[in-house]
């Protein structure tokens, strides 16, 4: 009983020890799409919706399913369960873009992606409420500390496949939205980050990538979220 | 972990919240570096990703 233990300790400590990060490659949900574009034929002929189905049903063929237990929704975003707010939606709509990381000798050997993990970037903006004010600070103070627009890039939604938990840790994910960000600001400007968090283990997370805790709202669920921010 | 603002406005609803954002405006623009060391070769990943994509389809 003992040796089985230590074997499964071993087998656990190498598996995690193998891992690289060099064999993970980001893939950007918009170069799969122009991909899955490329191979619809008759792409102009058809109807808005029937193309829609299409780009959905090749994707799907293309990648492992996604699982996150600790947060279905990032399955469902990932795995196209609601057909009207998914990553492909929010693609095809620029509302913002997802950015995937993916295990290259699986997905080579099985030719479907393994997603490792995933991460959206798009932008926010932060905005007071005039009409009811914040304490301590007078309605003109207000005014002028928000004359301008302040804008915002925002990491939405980051999370890892259950599957290769063990394979990049959420610093290292969060590095990669970071690159892109910071490819991005050079060309197009803008100096704030913000990121949510439900949990403490996360919040610290963030903390220690110098996020600095912004706000705590509550939800009508009873649960609270914490918005962090950064400066770049 | 999801966002429920991507896309909306952030509004903020304390003080805390506002000292956070003047303290990150206010401070010194200049001293600061425009381009950060990247950590992650982004050329070499779209090279990868782009070989690994013709493979697929």
């Amino acid at each position: 009983m003992k040796k089985f233990f230590i074997h499964l300790l071993r087998f656990f400590t190498e598996r995690k020890s193998e891992i690289k990060t060099d064999k993970i490659i980001l893939l950007s949900l918009s170069d799969l799409l122009d991909k899955i574009r490329s191979e619809i034929s008759d792409l102009d002929k058809m109807s808005e919706k029937k193309l829609k189905k299409e780009i959905q049903k090749i994707y799907l063929e293309k990648i492992h399913k996604f699982s996150c237990k600790k947060n279905i929704k990032m399955e469902e975003f990932i795995n196209i369960t609601d057909p009207n707010n998914n990553a492909l939606v929010w693609e095809l709509k620029k509302r913002s873009r997802t950015y995937f990381l993916i295990e290259a000798s699986q997905t080579e050997k099985f030719g479907k992606i393994s997603i490792v993990g995933f991460f959206t970037i798009g932008l926010t903006t932060i905005d007071v409420d005039l009409e009811n004010g914040v304490e301590g600070y007078s309605k003109k103070k207000l005014e002028d500390l928000f004359k301008e627009t302040k804008i915002s890039y925002l990491i939405g939604k980051i999370a890892k496949n259950d599957k290769y938990s063990t394979m990049i840790t959420g610093k290292e994910l969060i590095d990669f939205a970071m690159e892109i960000i910071n490819e991005t600001h050079v060309k197009i400007g803008r100096n704030l980050v913000m990121i949510e968090a439900y949990y403490d283990k996360i919040v610290k997370l963030y903390k220690n990538l110098n996020f600095e805790e912004f706000q705590r709202v509550a939800e009508k669920s009873g649960d609270q979220r914490v918005q962090l921010i950064k400066k770049i | 972990m999801a966002s429920k603002v991507m896309g909306e406005k952030i509004i903020i609803k304390s003080k805390k919240a506002i000292e956070v954002l003047e303290k990150l405006l206010i401070s010194d623009f200049t001293k600061v570096k425009i381009t950060e060391e990247s950590r992650v070769n982004l050329e070499e990943h779209r090279k990868k990703a782009s070989k690994i994509l013709s493979k697929l389809f």
